[in-house]
């Protein structure tokens, strides 16, 4: 179970983390989201998939890392085995919360960041401190803070991303048995992807609005990304 | 107790606003609608100001009213002694028609809350010009409240729009005649006094009878308005069963410049725990830095060699920031 707190310079004085992607280190997932802002990084490293949000029937732009719940194919004794690792991995153990503020009678909504107190790179011994001496932020809180910064402003370029695709009705369910071994098959469920033919039948007009957002590189990436199960497949045969 | 220093509308030029000291202007804003609409009734006012409402959620203040109506602390400061809520106008409207022409027992409140938020298009019909200054405007409703003595660092011309208003002046110099409660720990932003001035303490409060004596008090009808100079202490009762102000706050200097409150918590922070005759010596720099700083005090210095002691510009200002958020990191 997660222990969210706000993290502050006073109740968390002590405060280190010492990160291990290692196997029962707090990193059994086997996937994670991903922004469009890193799928340039991702697309070398894994393939790039969508999972349907059901609140808000949205497709979530995921990797994967493994073939079934909590198998997470990268963990190894040497650490994590792929030279990029994801925001929303890199994040760990923190996270965005919100806090109200009310400026001038106007109440904003504050990005604040929050530690997960039971996640097991909390230490009070090993690992980088997370504040400085004084109080300051070390240089480990600087680059989480810019890294959850990115994670809160993928959200919207990840969300008109999705819209674009839906709108074009570009994504379909995800038909692929993996062929493991000679013995072993796995059937991924609940995974959509880009309809590739679909996109080759988009008239100039489509291809120019898709374009300009960007949108067209980020499609062609997720395609190109599908290739790395076959990364997966051999980690898994390992 | 004496009167604020009082003016007719028509005696009103922007050079007072220069003076530095506090007065009231009867009769400034009598033709703004706002102000006709409150004089027709409390309701009219209410449904005048709904006109404007698009929905905005604020932020309402409510108390049982048992510290004389006061926004302030619980007995042992441990607490506030109201509930603060996220809520709508129209609810707070509701909340005011209820009470109207009756005993009330419950405050409400919205503070300080910024005209074009709350109330949009508000200003386009109800505007009182300032030559040179683009003010924040924010909007004050309630019934039957008062807010302890605290300043505001900006400039203020207050204009009371509905509802009688009551404001107990002190000069900043009476700092330590009010009793001033916990820096960060304050009810909306700013410390106040201690003192409930309507029934002082004096036991607990000695000081506070100076106080009294050099208070300034003014009571302002609809379409009045009052100067706040910055830094004055301000007592606030509203006196009727609706009130509405609107004010403009403003400040003389341009807003590269650091805030003040943050050079005294810097402070605190660096030079109020130093040993004793270090801290002389600090005041005598302080002083001729900051405080009694003269550009003649420099003359020694080429211009070209100046930096840091040369007035601060918007390039000096990012400068120096620069280097205060590296410093301060540690």
């Amino acid at each position: 179970m997660p222990e969210h707190a706000v993290l502050d310079n006073a109740t968390h004085k002590d405060l280190k983390v010492n990160i291990q992607h290692q196997v029962k280190k707090g990193f059994d997932f086997h996937l994670s989201r991903v922004f469009p802002v890193e799928f340039s990084q991702i697309q070398s490293e894994y393939p790039i998939f969508f999972i349907k949000n059901k609140e808000s029937n949205e497709y979530e732009a995921v990797c994967l890392f493994g073939f079934e719940e909590d198998e997470n194919l990268f963990l190894s004794e040497e650490g994590w085995q792929a030279s990029y690792i994801p925001l929303a991995v890199q994040r760990y153990p923190f996270l965005i919360g919100f806090k109200e503020k009310i400026e001038a009678g106007v109440p904003t909504q504050e990005a604040v960041v929050h530690v997960d107190m039971a996640h097991p790179s909390i230490s009070n011994t090993e690992g980088q401190s997370v504040f400085l001496e004084g109080g300051g932020n070390s240089p480990l809180l600087e680059r989480i803070t810019s890294v959850l910064m990115t994670i809160n402003q993928g959200y919207p370029s990840s969300k008109s991303f999705s819209q674009a695709l839906s709108e074009f009705d570009l994504v379909e369910s995800l038909k692929m048995n993996i062929q493991i071994n000679e013995k072993a098959s796995h059937s991924l469920d609940g995974l959509f992807t880009i309809n590739e033919d679909k996109v080759r039948e988009l008239d100039d007009t489509q291809l120019g609005v898709l374009h300009k957002a960007g949108y067209l590189q980020h499609i062609y990436m997720v395609l190109a990304s599908t290739l790395n199960v076959n990364k997966l497949i051999r980690l898994k045969n390992k | 107790m004496t009167a604020v220093k009082v003016i007719d509308a028509k005696d009103f030029n922007y050079e007072l606003l220069d003076s530095h000291s506090p007065f009231v202007i009867r009769g400034l804003v009598s033709d703004w609608p706002l102000v006709q609409a409150s004089k027709q009734s409390d309701s009219a006012c209410l449904d005048y100001l709904l006109s404007y409402y698009q929905g905005a959620p604020v932020v309402s203040f409510s108390g049982d009213g048992s510290a004389g109506n006061q926004f302030s602390y619980s007995n042992d400061l441990a607490e506030l002694n109201f509930q603060k809520q996220s809520t709508t106008l129209d609810y707070l409207s509701d909340q005011l028609k209820k009470g109207l022409n009756k005993e009330q027992d419950i405050t409400h409140y919205m503070g300080s809350t910024t005209l074009g938020y709350v109330l949009p298009d508000l200003s386009n019909d109800n505007n009182f010009e300032i030559p040179g200054v683009t003010p924040l405007q924010s909007a004050w409703i309630g019934n039957r409240t008062r807010v302890p003595a605290h300043y505001d660092i900006p400039d203020n011309l207050a204009f009371v729009c509905a509802g009688s208003r009551r404001f107990t002046l002190f000069p900043p110099e009476q700092l330590e005649n009010l009793y001033i409660g916990p820096l960060d720990f304050t009810p909306a932003g700013q410390s106040i006094s201690m003192v409930d001035i309507n029934r002082p303490d004096y036991k607990r409060f000695p000081r506070y009878k100076i106080a009294e004596e050099q208070a300034l008090i003014a009571e302002l009808q609809p379409g009045d308005a009052i100067y706040i100079p910055s830094l004055w202490w301000h007592h606030v009762e509203s006196l009727g069963d609706v009130n509405v102000l609107i004010n403009y706050w403003w400040r003389e200097t341009p807003s590269y410049l650091g805030l003040p409150q943050d050079a005294l918590l810097h402070s605190i922070l660096s030079v109020r725990d130093l040993p004793e005759h270090q801290k002389k010596h600090w005041q005598r720099i302080f002083n001729h830095y900051v405080f009694e700083s003269k550009p003649e005090s420099f003359d020694h210095i080429s211009e070209s060699q100046k930096s840091f002691l040369a007035p601060t510009d918007m390039s000096l200002a990012r400068k120096l920031r620069a280097l205060l958020l590296g410093n301060l990191n540690r």
